[in-house]
């Protein structure tokens, strides 16, 4: 998946056999990838194999198939197909570095379990006025470019309003002169490439004038 | 006029005969869980196993080279008898390895072998334990 319009398109899906019959499927929206993500987690988790296959059998019902009549070596291909077609597709900036918060193991006391998803909800539903079941049918990596850019657009609005207060400039008391100091970016949010400048003394400075190459 | 009912395939090890039917998903599972471990090992004789895997089912050289490999790789299976009991107990739907242990002869494994193949489809099988194995990695 190359971009947004990839993330977009309705057209994601694959053929899988099952009955003997091919049958194709589409890709799982944003509800159903999270239902489904869960599943694949407790089936790597479970250790016997009447467990797995308990669960095989539910991640495929989920999925909407009919698998009354389907071999058992069809379902274990179905199930493999199915899961690697609903893994996350695209490499979205905001999702590279995953907030603390998620990671941290000192929740704070207004923490429940699969907040993080709760969040995107809140996020997407308070910015556009969607409903949750819209929200819930979208592309996984669709919304998560959306909460992207309601973040890139959050920022950049505090950033406008911070600076037109006195909060963002420092001042210094030995050359009384204020400086703007710009809001701290989200890591996601900085071009790695543009490092910090080197800083030289400026004993080791030529004489002269001297013009930084930018 | 009815369509006959096709003749069950059926093995014979310790002079007793097993009918051998298609595995449930349960099985299937359990069949992957005990070989998985083994997939580095079977896979040295990859060029081997993969033309054997390729043949399709009407290939009369099928039958002869898996009986080929597994005599090939009786050194290997020396070491791990227990598993591979194990996974022949469940392809051959006896309940008791232990018995089968006892009382199979490697002759009648050899010419069980293009039987259970013809049943179980040991190439689809195969790919289903590679993809299990690669899909058990994904994590989010």
């Amino acid at each position: 998946m190359d971009g947004y319009l990839d993330a977009i398109d309705d057209r994601q899906g694959c053929d899988i056999v099952l009955n003997g019959e091919k049958v194709y499927v589409k890709r799982a929206r944003l509800g159903l990838h999270l239902q489904l993500a869960r599943i694949a987690e407790k089936f790597d988790e479970s250790v016997t194999a009447y467990s797995k296959s308990k669960i095989i059998e539910n991640y495929l019902s989920r999925c909407k198939l009919d698998i009354s009549e389907a071999s058992a070596i069809e379902m274990v291909e179905a199930f493999i197909v199915l899961r690697h077609l609903n893994l996350w597709q695209m490499d979205v900036p905001w999702l590279r570095i995953i907030p603390d918060n998620v990671l941290a193991t000192g929740q704070p006391p207004y923490h429940y379990d699969q907040r993080w998803w709760a969040t995107w909800i809140h996020e997407i539903a308070s910015r556009y006025g969607w409903e949750r079941d819209t929200i819930l049918d979208l592309w996984p990596e669709e919304a998560a470019i959306y909460l992207q850019e309601i973040q890139v657009s959050q920022y950049f609005e505090t950033e406008n309003q911070r600076a037109l207060s006195e909060v963002s400039y420092e001042y210094n008391k030995t050359t009384h002169m204020s400086r703007f100091k710009p809001m701290p970016k989200p890591p996601w949010m900085i071009d790695e490439s543009t490092g910090e400048p080197i800083k030289i003394n400026t004993k080791l400075l030529p004489v002269g004038n001297v013009v930084p190459m930018q | 006029m009815w369509p006959l009912k096709p003749k069950p395939k059926r093995v014979v090890f310790g002079g007793e005969s097993f009918e051998i039917t298609p595995l449930n998903l349960k099985q299937t599972i359990e069949l992957m869980l005990v070989l998985a471990p083994h997939l580095a090992l079977i896979e040295n004789y990859m060029p081997e196993i993969k033309q054997a895997l390729a043949a399709k089912n009407g290939g009369n050289n099928r039958p002869e080279l898996l009986r080929t490999i597994f005599l090939a790789m009786r050194e290997d299976m020396r070491t791990l008898p227990g598993d591979m009991t194990k996974a022949l107990s469940i392809l051959c739907g006896v309940d008791d390895p232990v018995w089968l242990a006892k009382n199979a002869k490697p002759q009648e494994f050899i010419a069980a072998l293009s039987v259970l193949d013809e049943v179980h489809d040991f190439g689809r099988l195969w790919q289903g334990i590679r993809g299990l194995g690669v899909s058990v990695g994904y994590r989010v």
